[in-house]
């Protein structure tokens, strides 16, 4: 049985993933509208910029925000609050002619499949949108369905991105060589958030946090805030769909 | 070249694979000309994927005449300090220094211009020596090839800047995408002479030929004025668009650079495209590239 793994293609690095998975001996199914969603076993949430997708998913980030910031004050400072107890909900405005397409609908649906169980796997700009917390940009909308704090463009400009060697034990052998582009971090996890890899300590950053991961897993959610699918070491990929297949 | 300092060789900025990710991230998405911080908000709010900070758009070079250059570090540093989302700055062609300069100030990526004046009418700028991508304009192939050579790690189809006429940004992405096209069917002992008419690098059109696509990001620039515009540019088949002039010379900027940004999404959904297309008021009011001299042509820039 082949596997069909949705690759979330609003905007982004949609076709090195669906390349990815198609490696991997899975098939890769780019996803735009709501019924795409369909004929899925698993979905990936390519790097690519936050704010665009907000945008393209909400249809008017303003009219949506102002309910995620109240949400995300109230609740920034709890960080293990089980995961139903943040409920989002976004609407377009209906007062622009440009706005009448319910994007969210998209989002929306990808967000109850998740708490359902299905498997999604996000990179980068995917694990923003996984997180529960945004740190200091209230201006950006996620689904909120990890127990995890995340800070955008943690390392700074594009001139402080990097590659390095990392240690990730879940693999064989666990030597993997990432890619950050104007990553973010995850500087906070809730208890049942397992982290499978930390920021090496010899990478400098602007401002310390307590917790640095950079690859976590939740359930049925894995995020890593380094890019696999820039490499042609498919192994995180591969780990993704043994998730699937579970 | 490897910037890496972090007191170890353990890791690597500015790798080869670094610089061409940046553009990789950028793709489906839309580039806007930006003249000030106020239009960098409206552009992120609309969903761009990035900035271009620039004193003056190309429709205003071309009204004004005289050199056009780099512009004012604190324009850019003012812009870099308002949005979230990567910013990039226009270099003349062959201007390192002006190169040195904004990887210095943080841009996160070049734009080696041919709307700026010329600097070098000999030379570009060697882009492998910079730790930060470089994005630069082609018309065909053969220059394309040239500039991911000198080290781009992103190219634009150059159309025809500040005009508002998409025809010659229809013309050369046709002509690149056309050509890779050619190549992939191309008999293996025709690539040499190939290489040697289109002026083009022999390593890297080989690597054309076996892949069937450009080895970096490829968008499309110069005269996209429309949300259709976009789209069709799209459906020929490049990774993205800049628009310059064709928002903030317009209307309404902000709506017309959210209908944009979802035409370039949404790009083969006709009936999407004819809902965000509607009441965007007046577009720029353009300049046909055939009323043009041939000296005010933009394009013809780049050796």
């Amino acid at each position: 049985m082949s596997l069909v793994i949705g690759v979330l293609a609003l905007q982004g690095d949609v076709s090195e993933h669906c390349h990815a998975i198609q490696s991997c001996g899975s098939k890769a199914y780019p996803i735009k509208y709501e019924n795409d969603l369909d004929h899925i076993d698993g979905l990936i949430i390519p790097g690519g910029e936050s704010t665009t997708i907000a945008k393209l998913s909400y249809g008017s980030i303003n009219s949506a925000v102002s309910k995620v910031t109240k949400n995300n004050q109230t609740l920034e400072s709890k960080i293990s609050q089980s995961i139903t107890s943040t409920k989002i909900k976004a609407k377009p405005e209906q007062d622009n002619s440009n706005n009448t397409i319910p994007y969210s609908s998209l989002i929306n649906k990808i967000k109850t499949l998740g708490l359902s169980g299905l498997p999604i796997y996000g990179t980068c700009m995917g694990s923003i949108f996984l997180a529960k917390y945004i740190e200091n940009n209230l201006n950006q909308l996620s689904m909120q369905l990890m127990d995890i704090k995340i800070t955008r463009n943690a390392f700074g400009s594009q001139k402080h991105s990097f590659e390095t060697t990392l240690t990730i034990n879940c693999l064989n052998p666990p030597k993997y060589q990432a890619i950050f582009i104007r990553a973010p971090l995850i500087i906070a996890t809730g208890q049942n958030v397992e982290v499978l890899a930390y920021l090496p300590d010899y990478i400098n950053l602007n401002q310390d946090y307590p917790t640095k991961a950079i690859m976590v897993k939740e359930k049925n959610f894995l995020a890593s805030v380094f890019h696999p699918e820039l490499t042609k070491d498919y192994r995180i990929h591969e780990f993704f769909l043994d998730m699937v297949k579970k | 070249m490897s910037l890496g300092n972090d007191n170890n060789n353990k890791v690597s900025k500015g790798s080869e694979v670094v610089k061409k990710a940046l553009p990789q991230m950028l793709k489906g998405g839309v580039i806007m000309d930006v003249v000030n911080a106020e239009q960098a908000k409206i552009a992120e709010e609309a969903g761009a994927v990035a900035v271009m900070a620039l004193e003056r758009v190309p429709a205003d070079i071309r009204a004004n005449g005289g050199v056009a250059r780099m512009s004012d570090p604190e324009l850019i540093s003012q812009i870099i300090s308002t949005v979230t989302i990567p910013v990039m700055a226009k270099v003349r062609i062959g201007h390192f220094v002006e190169a040195q300069i904004l990887e210095a100030l943080g841009v996160d990526c070049i734009d080696e211009s041919e709307v700026l004046t010329p600097a070098d009418e000999e030379y570009h700028i060697d882009k492998n020596k910079f730790g930060i991508p470089f994005v630069c304009g082609a018309r065909n192939l053969g220059e394309a090839l040239r500039r991911i050579g000198e080290g781009a790690s992103m190219i634009r189809t150059k159309g025809e800047a500040g005009t508002g006429d998409v025809v010659e940004a229809v013309r050369h992405a046709r002509t690149i995408l056309g050509e890779i096209k050619k190549l992939s069917v191309m008999p293996h002992e025709e690539l040499m002479s190939y290489a040697k008419l289109i002026n083009a690098p022999y390593e890297l059109l080989l690597q054309v030929a076996k892949d069937g696509r450009l080895p970096v990001v490829n968008f499309a620039a110069g005269g996209i004025a429309t949300p259709a515009d976009a789209a069709l540019l799209m459906q020929l088949g490049v990774d993205g668009v800049f628009v310059g002039s064709g928002i903030f010379k317009s209307a309404n900027p902000g709506k017309r650079a959210e209908a944009i940004v979802k035409a370039t999404t949404y790009f083969t959904d006709a009936g999407l495209l004819a809902t965000v297309s509607r009441n965007l008021g007046e577009p720029m009011s353009g300049l046909s590239v055939h009323s043009l001299d041939s000296k005010e042509k933009l394009a013809v820039r780049g050796w």
